[in-house]
């Protein structure tokens, strides 16, 4: 298939999610915020009366906010898992002239450009509220640029994956307890990794296994900077590599439930 | 109304039926890798490397989490209602053998009987991990296990009401993000009420009206033994009225919805 036709039917593709997206931004928003404050009020203000040093309360309010991403991922796991059980509106995509990577393509990127939309204001309301506790010239726009694309791409190839290896109902009884909880709480999401391997290297050792880890402290290191986190080059490298196996499982996944012949 | 009776209790037993086949799932699920995650992340890690905790605050911060368990299985079990009044309506078929009201009370009693079994395992299991780090010196078991099923009363009267509530299941989403999170997350899962009263006695008193709340301190009370949570009969009379209060709503709603004489 032609360049030009794949491009042309994946931008039209990428503006009808944008356009339906829009009409729907108002309300996602209006969902994410009261999490938002709830986070902010807990481990910005609640936890250091219990014994947190406010040293930590911007790291891990950059960790506990991953469970926005999380949520949105798993809002697009049960999507695409009714569609692909129920509504087969996959099976329209497919008739489509574009090839089947350009069509997986446009679905990855669609579900950047909803988080991005979503996650980044309500990240930035968090910093701002959080302010003191933000040393702002300690940001590396560079590394936080770079470093919130491969989490982008990292969830969204991780959701897709997940939605077409696993049935709907397997997703709706397991994901979370079998998978998604595991994987954040056998994570430095909410304790930073150099804290845990300072206290236990086993255990922090089995942290490196969970890819939440990396995109924490990428987080961390890009946006306070200091040689408490690991570093956002290390976290990036690590986090392609997730990004292959979650490519893989996908490939897996696309052609055990679109093409079993 | 004595004709009632062996319909009620057919109703009961053909509701754990249903649920006979995934309940395997849940047990794993539920009653070993919920428990298991949370003792080790939260009873054991968290609070040793973020708080330097000792072992009463240490099992402060872990009892709360059962909060996650009881809301999220009494949720599941009480959601199918939402999904047969908006398709098959098998609930029609229902109530023309058993009052209306008395249909929905059994299914607040299945509810909480099979949540209040769900989370019957959670802290023997979190002890046989987490050993002497969680202090169970003090506990009253008769308490703590009293405390459990009223909460699991209260949470699937709570769920129950929320399903009679709302307009349709695209909208559960969006409920569980605006209203339930911060039920949860302001409902003790981390922090206990004095502290959250510390902070802020406008929320500390705001948040009396939160039911979960009665939840997590009634258990800290009856586990731990100490008088600076609220004292668990208090907490148990609440949840009591709470439960009362949320079935009749849900009488209310479901009316509506069934539009019965």
């Amino acid at each position: 298939m032609q360049f030009s036709t794949n491009a042309r039917i994946f931008c039209v593709l990428i503006s009808r999610n944008l356009f339906l997206f829009s009409r729907q931004l108002k309300s996602t928003l209006t969902d994410c915020i009261p999490p938002l404050f709830t986070q902010i009020i807990t481990f910005g203000y609640l936890f250091p009366l219990i014994g947190m040093p406010s040293s930590m309360i911007a790291p891990i309010y950059l960790g506990s906010m991953l469970t926005l991403f999380l949520q949105l991922g798993y809002a697009m796991v049960m999507k695409t898992g009714f569609d692909l059980h129920y509504n087969r509106f996959i099976d329209y995509h497919i008739t489509l002239p574009i090839s089947k990577r350009w069509l997986f393509g446009s679905y990855i990127i669609n579900h950047m450009l909803e988080v991005l939309l979503i996650t980044l204001p309500l990240y930035t309301i968090g910093i701002l509220v959080l302010h003191k506790q933000f040393d702002i010239a300690h940001i590396n726009v560079y590394a936080l640029t770079l470093m919130y694309l491969f989490i982008l791409t990292f969830f969204s190839t991780f959701f897709l994956a997940i939605s077409y290896t696993a049935t709907v109902h397997w997703i709706m009884d397991n994901v979370w307890p079998r998978i998604l909880v595991p994987l954040w709480w056998f994570s430095s999401a909410l304790v930073t990794w150099k804290k845990i391997f300072a206290w236990s290297p086993s255990i922090s050792y089995i942290m490196l296994f969970s890819p939440i880890t990396y995109i924490a402290e990428g987080m961390r290191s890009a946006l306070l900077g200091t040689d408490q986190f690991i570093g956002w080059h290390y976290c990036i490298l690590i986090l392609c590599g997730f990004i292959v196996l979650n490519v893989i499982a996908l490939n897996y996944g696309i052609k055990r439930k679109l093409d079993p012949v | 109304m004595h004709k009632n009776i062996p319909i009620f209790f057919q109703f009961l037993a053909r509701d754990f039926y249903t649920y006979k086949s995934r309940a395997f799932t849940y047990i794993i699920n539920y009653c070993l890798i919920y428990p298991a995650l949370f003792a080790i992340s939260i009873g054991y890690i968290q609070s040793n490397v973020l708080f330097g905790a000792n072992t009463t605050q240490s099992s402060t911060l872990f009892i709360g989490h059962i909060l996650t368990i009881m809301l999220v299985v009494a949720n599941i079990l009480n959601i199918g209602l939402l999904f047969d009044l908006e398709n098959n309506r098998f609930i029609d078929y229902q109530i023309m053998l058993l009052p209306p009201r008395l249909v929905l009370f059994e299914r607040i009693i299945f509810a909480s009987l099979f949540t209040f079994l769900i989370t019957l395992p959670f802290f023997p299991v979190a002890k046989l991990i987490l050993g002497d780090s969680f202090t169970t010196n003090n506990a009253s078991w008769l308490m703590t296990y009293l405390i459990l099923y009223v909460g699991s009363l209260c949470c699937a009267a709570y769920t129950l009401f929320v399903v009679c509530t709302i307009k349709s299941s695209r909208t559960l989403r969006s409920f569980w993000m605006r209203i339930n999170f911060s039920l949860i997350t302001f409902g003790g899962l981390f922090i206990p009420w004095m502290v959250t009263k510390k902070f802020s006695s406008i929320l500390g008193y705001l948040i009396l009206l939160n039911p979960l709340l009665y939840i997590t301190e009634g258990l800290r009370s009856a586990i731990l033994n100490d008088p600076q949570y609220i004292q668990a009969p208090i907490c148990i009379a609440a949840l009591l009225v709470f439960s009362i209060f949320f079935t009749l709503l849900a009488w209310h709603y479901f009316k509506k919805r069934v539009d019965h004489i």
